[in-house]
C-alpha cells in the first residue's frame, strides 16, 4: 500500500516538471533546486536577522518597545522585519518541498540516508527556531504560545519540570526568559550550519544557490510583500504580565501545533509531533520497491579492478557522492598499471549508491558494477545488432 | 515567442526598473519608506524576469543548444 | 538501419514503448538498453556499438538538473562531446552518437528526437564498416 502510493507520488511529482519546463528551461526549474532555495532563504534570514539583532532588547519591558521602534522609527525597519518574516515562511515552504520531492523521487535510499537523517534534524530545528522568533517579539501572541510551549515541556516524561525551570530561568516568567529565547533562536541557527555540513558532506557540488532568476525573483517577492499594506508585518498588543491571552492571529507556517491546542491537550500535540517525526526518521529504511524489482538500478556496489587502476583520479572527480577516495599505492603490483601508479582508487561501500558514473569515467576498465559488467554491455550490443530490424 | 517581442519586453522591464528606482528616491524624500521597499521588490522581480527572457533569447545559458 | 539507444532507468519510461524484443514500436530499427544512470556509459561502448555494425548510438538521461544521481547527465553530455572529437580523428562521423535528456513523462519529445536522429543518420554517407579488431591506420572498406 505504501509502495503503491509512493510510486504514484513519484509519477505525479515528475509530472509537475512537464508543466514547469514549458515555462522555464529545464535547468532553471525551481523544483530541481529545492535544497538551494532553502539555503537561499536561510542566508536571507541570517543577514536580516543580524540586522534585526542590532535593534533588539531582550527584556520583558524592552522587547516590544524595541521592535516597535524598529518598525516605526527606523527607515526601512518595517521592510527588514517583513523580509525576515517572509524569508522564514519561504524557508519552511522550500524545506517541505525539498523533503517531499526527495521522498517521492527515491533520493534517500541506501547510501543517501545521511542527508535524509540530517535533513530531519534540520527540519525540526528550523521549525523550533521559527517559534522562538515569534516569542521574541513579546506581544500577546508571544506570551500565549510561550505558555502553551511551557505546558508541552512539562509533559515530557521524567524531565518535564526540570526542563521548564531551565527554559524559564526560574519559577515563572521573568526577565531571564527572553535572553534564553534569544540564545535558543540565534545559537540554534548557528548550529544549523554544523548540521548542514553533515547534510552536504556526502554530496559533491551541492547546489546551494538556485539559479539567478530565482534568487532575484524571490528576494523581490519577499521585499514586496514586506512593503504592501495588506501583508506588512505588524505586532499585536504588547504582552501584559498578569494576563493570559487566548486569541491571537495564527501563522500557518510555524504555529500549527499551537492551533491544534484548541482541541487537544498540549501534551497530546507534543506527543503526536514526536511520533510523526520519528516516522520521518524511518523513511530511508522502507523502500517502495524490493531489491530484485529495482533491476539495473541495484547492480551492486562499484568494484575497483586493482590490476587496471592507474590512479588517474577521474572516477574520484566524477563520483557525485564522494564515495571514491584515492589512497597511496604502496606496493608495486603485478601489472604494468599497478607497477607505475602512485595512487589507487578505493570505493567506500557505505557511500556508493550503485549509479555507475565512475564506470563511465574510467578510461582503463578498472571499475565494474558486479551485476552489469562491461561484458554484459557488450553482449547486449551484439544481441541488438544481430537482431533483425523488423519483427 | 518571437525575438522582437522578447527584446521589447526586456526594454520595457528595464524602463520600469528605472521608474521604480525613481520611486525609491521619492519615498526617501517623503519619509515613505514602505514605498521605497515596494519599489525595491518590484525592481528585483523585474530583474528576475529580464534574466529569464535573456535565457530564452539564447544570450545567456549553457552552449545554447540544450536549454529549452 | 540499426541504432542502439541506452536509456537511463530514471529517464523517460520506455516500458510501454518497446516490444518484447526491446525494439521501439515506433522505430523498430532502435533497440533500447536500460542502464542505471546515463553517466554509466563508457564512451568506448558507444564506439563499440558503431564498430559492431550499428549505424548510430545514443544515450538518454534525465532532464538537466534532475539527474537522480545529480550530475550523471551533465558528465555524459561532456563525454559524448569528447567522444565526438575522438571519432572525428578516427574518420567516424560524430553525428552517429548523441546525448538526449528526457524525463519520466517526456515520451513525445523523446520519440521526436529519436526520429530526428534516425533521419539525420539516413542522410549520412555509407555506414561505418564493421572492423575486426583495433584498426591499423586506413582500414579498407569492408562490405556489410
Amino acid at each position: 500500500m505504501y509502495r503503491w502510493a509512493l510510486s504514484w507520488l513519484l509519477r505525479q511529482t515528475v509530472k509537475l516538471d512537464v508543466y514547469i519546463n514549458r515555462v522555464y528551461p529545464a535547468d532553471w526549474n525551481p523544483l530541481y533546486y529545492t535544497g538551494g532555495l532553502s539555503h537561499f532563504f536561510l542566508f536571507v534570514l541570517v543577514i536580516s536577522g543580524i540586522l534585526l539583532f542590532f535593534y533588539y532588547v531582550a527584556s520583558l519591558d524592552g522587547a516590544y518597545a524595541s521592535v516597535a521602534y524598529l518598525t516605526d522609527q527606523v527607515p526601512y525597519g518595517a521592510i527588514l522585519r517583513g523580509i525576515h518574516r517572509y524569508a522564514a515562511d519561504g524557508f519552511i515552504i522550500a524545506v517541505l518541498l525539498h523533503l517531499f520531492r526527495n521522498w517521492f523521487t527515491d533520493r534517500y535510499l541506501f547510501a543517501r540516508d545521511g542527508p535524509w537523517i540530517s535533513g530531519m534534524f534540520l527540519l525540526i530545528l528550523g521549525g523550533f527556531i521559527g517559534i522562538n522568533g515569534y516569542q521574541l517579539v513579546w506581544d500577546q501572541r508571544a506570551q500565549a504560545i510561550t505558555l502553551v510551549f511551557v505546558e508541552m515541556l512539562r509533559a515530557v516524561p521524567a524531565a518535564g519540570s526540570a526542563l521548564v525551570r531551565l527554559f524559564l530561568g526560574g519559577a515563572g516568567i521573568s526577565d531571564a526568559l527572553l535572553p534564553r529565547i534569544l540564545f535558543l533562536h540565534v545559537g540554534t541557527a548557528s548550529f544549523l550550519y554544523i548540521l548542514l555540513w553533515w547534510h552536504y558532506v556526502r554530496v559533491r557540488h551541492p547546489k546551494v544557490w538556485p539559479p539567478a532568476t530565482w534568487v532575484l525573483t524571490l528576494l523581490g517577492l519577499i521585499t514586496l510583500l514586506a512593503a504592501l499594506p495588506g501583508t506588512r508585518p505588524t505586532a499585536g498588543v504588547a504582552a501584559q504580565p498578569a494576563a493570559t491571552p487566548t486569541a491571537y492571529p495564527l501563522d500557518v507556517f510555524f504555529l500549527l501545533p499551537f492551533w491544534l491546542v484548541n482541541w487537544l491537550p498540549a501534551a497530546a500535540v507534543a506527543g503526536g509531533l514526536t511520533v510523526l517525526l520519528l516516522l520521518g526518521y524511518v523513511i530511508p529504511y522502507i523502500r517502495r520497491e524490493s531489491v530484485p524489482q529495482m533491476g539495473v538500478r541495484h547492480a551492486g556496489v562499484a568494484q575497483v579492478i586493482d590490476g587496471n587502476c592507474t590512479g588517474c583520479e577521474l572516477c574520484y572527480y566524477d563520483c557525485p557522492y564522494n564515495a571514491i577516495v584515492m589512497v597511496p599505492s604502496l606496493h608495486p603490483g603485478a601489472t604494468k598499471a599497478a607497477a607505475n601508479r602512485k595512487l589507487l582508487a578505493v570505493v567506500m561501500d557505505s557511500r556508493c549508491v550503485e549509479c555507475g558514473i565512475c564506470i563511465g569515467a574510467c578510461p582503463f576498465e578498472a571499475l565494474e558494477l558486479p551485476k552489469f559488467l562491461e561484458a554484459d554491455v557488450l553482449r547486449r550490443i551484439e544481441q541488438a545488432v544481430a537482431q533483425p530490424a523488423t519483427a | 515567442m518571437g525575438r522582437p517581442v522578447l527584446l521589447l519586453a526586456i526594454v520595457a522591464l528595464a524602463g520600469a526598473s528605472l521608474l521604480l528606482a525613481a520611486v525609491i528616491v521619492l519615498g526617501e524624500l517623503r519619509d515613505a519608506y514602505a514605498l521605497g521597499g515596494g519599489a525595491l521588490g518590484g525592481i528585483l522581480i523585474a530583474y528576475g524576469l529580464i534574466v529569464l527572457l535573456l535565457r530564452r533569447l539564447g544570450l545567456i545559458g549553457p552552449r545554447g543548444a540544450e536549454g529549452k | 538501419m540499426k541504432v542502439i539507444g541506452f536509456v537511463c532507468d530514471w529517464a523517460v519510461a520506455t516500458a510501454d514503448l518497446v516490444d518484447d524484443q526491446g525494439r521501439l514500436r515506433a522505430f523498430p530499427a532502435v533497440h533500447v538498453v536500460r542502464i542505471p544512470c546515463s553517466g554509466f556509459m563508457r564512451p568506448d561502448w558507444l564506439e563499440s556499438a558503431l564498430r559492431a555494425g550499428a549505424d548510430g548510438a545514443f544515450v538518454t538521461g534525465c532532464p538537466y538538473g534532475d539527474c537522480l544521481n545529480r550530475e550523471g547527465n551533465y558528465l555524459m553530455r561532456d563525454r559524448v562531446d569528447q567522444l565526438g572529437r575522438r571519432l572525428q580523428r578516427r574518420r567516424i562521423d560524430p553525428q552517429r552518437v548523441a546525448m538526449f535528456a528526457h524525463g519520466l513523462h517526456d515520451r513525445g519529445p523523446f520519440l521526436n528526437e529519436v526520429g530526428a536522429f534516425l533521419r539525420r543518420l539516413e542522410g549520412l554517407p555509407q555506414a561505418a564498416p564493421a572492423r575486426a579488431a583495433r584498426p591499423a591506420p586506413a582500414a579498407a572498406e569492408a562490405s556489410e
